[in-house]
């Protein structure tokens, strides 16, 4: 399977790259401050990140422009996710529902 | 716990500190949190390229001013996009080139017999690999005559520094 650049960028984001899907899961359906985050996060996944992997997470994503940040609510700051990140988050999930694919079908037959 | 915020890099807490202070401030106190963040901190430090684009304030409609984009791109927050291949060619550049101007420097220490003008300039291998190596790192996307005037001008004023030292040295 042949990766693409914007593939492979959450591939060199080395241990937040599963943080920062979930992230993108999470900004897909609407904008949401850190905290906001941790707790959608945890409702999907199952999986409660902690501050410094979310804000680790955050910052990969807002330097390559998946996200960007919006108006401050006072401390707070909400992200939403970009066109790029978008299109980033569907790469990925394309890519992971391919290789669970093939994984139930040899589950099946072995 | 967000004592803890201080271990961030000055740079890294301007940008993210307010909200990371108060996501920290809404979840409970705890060993993993406390590991966490510990961690995130040291992150920080090992990855600055990661805030250092200035980041613009957004107005009410999301909207960035022009005037920060521009900042973006001309100011101390340029930011390469710097690959596994560009940190792997930027370690073997300085580690060869340390190698290669280290051997240098110590046959010309063994012909001078310590010469002072010489041995002032011990450090300049290692400073040199370094400058170097910063093709793939800081200076990547930068055009070649920049990277050159960059690094040449850098290895030039330590020359005259070190040779400054040297001549110091002879004096005393």
């Amino acid at each position: 399977m042949k990766k693409t650049d914007i593939d492979r960028e959450l591939d060199e984001f080395g241990r937040f790259s599963e943080p920062a899907l979930l992230i993108l899961i999470s900004l897909v359906e609407g904008p949401k401050h850190g905290y906001a985050m941790t707790e959608d996060i945890a409702g999907i996944a199952d999986l409660r990140l902690g501050p410094g992997t979310l804000y680790g997470a955050i910052a990969r994503l807002e330097s390559r422009g998946l996200i960007e940040p919006m108006s401050a609510e006072d401390r707070r700051n909400p992200y939403r996710i970009t066109a790029l990140g978008e299109q980033a988050l569907r790469i990925r999930l394309t890519a992971i529902l391919n290789v669970a694919r093939i994984g139930q079908r040899r589950l099946a037959t072995a | 716990m967000t004592v803890l915020l201080k271990l961030y890099p000055p740079s890294w807490r301007r940008r993210y500190g307010e909200e990371l202070g108060a996501l920290i401030d809404a979840q409970p106190v705890s060993i993993g949190n406390t590991i966490d963040v510990i961690s995130g901190a040291i992150d920080a430090w090992i990855h600055p390229q990661l805030i250092a684009i200035i980041q613009p304030a957004t107005t009410a409609k999301g909207e960035k001013p022009m005037s920060a984009e521009n900042l973006r791109f001309r100011c101390a927050g340029y930011q390469p996009h710097i690959t596994r291949t560009d940190q792997r060619k930027s370690a073997a550049t300085m580690l060869i080139a340390t190698v290669v101007l280290s051997l240098g420097w110590m046959w010309l220490h063994v012909r001078t017999h310590g010469a002072p003008y010489v041995d002032a300039f011990s450090l300049m291998p290692f400073l040199a690999g370094w400058l170097l190596s910063m093709r793939y790192t800081y200076l990547k996307e930068r055009s070649g005559p920049a990277q050159a005037i960059f690094m040449a001008g850098s290895i030039g004023i330590l020359t005259l520094l070190f040779g400054l030292a040297g001549w110091i040295t002879s004096r005393i």
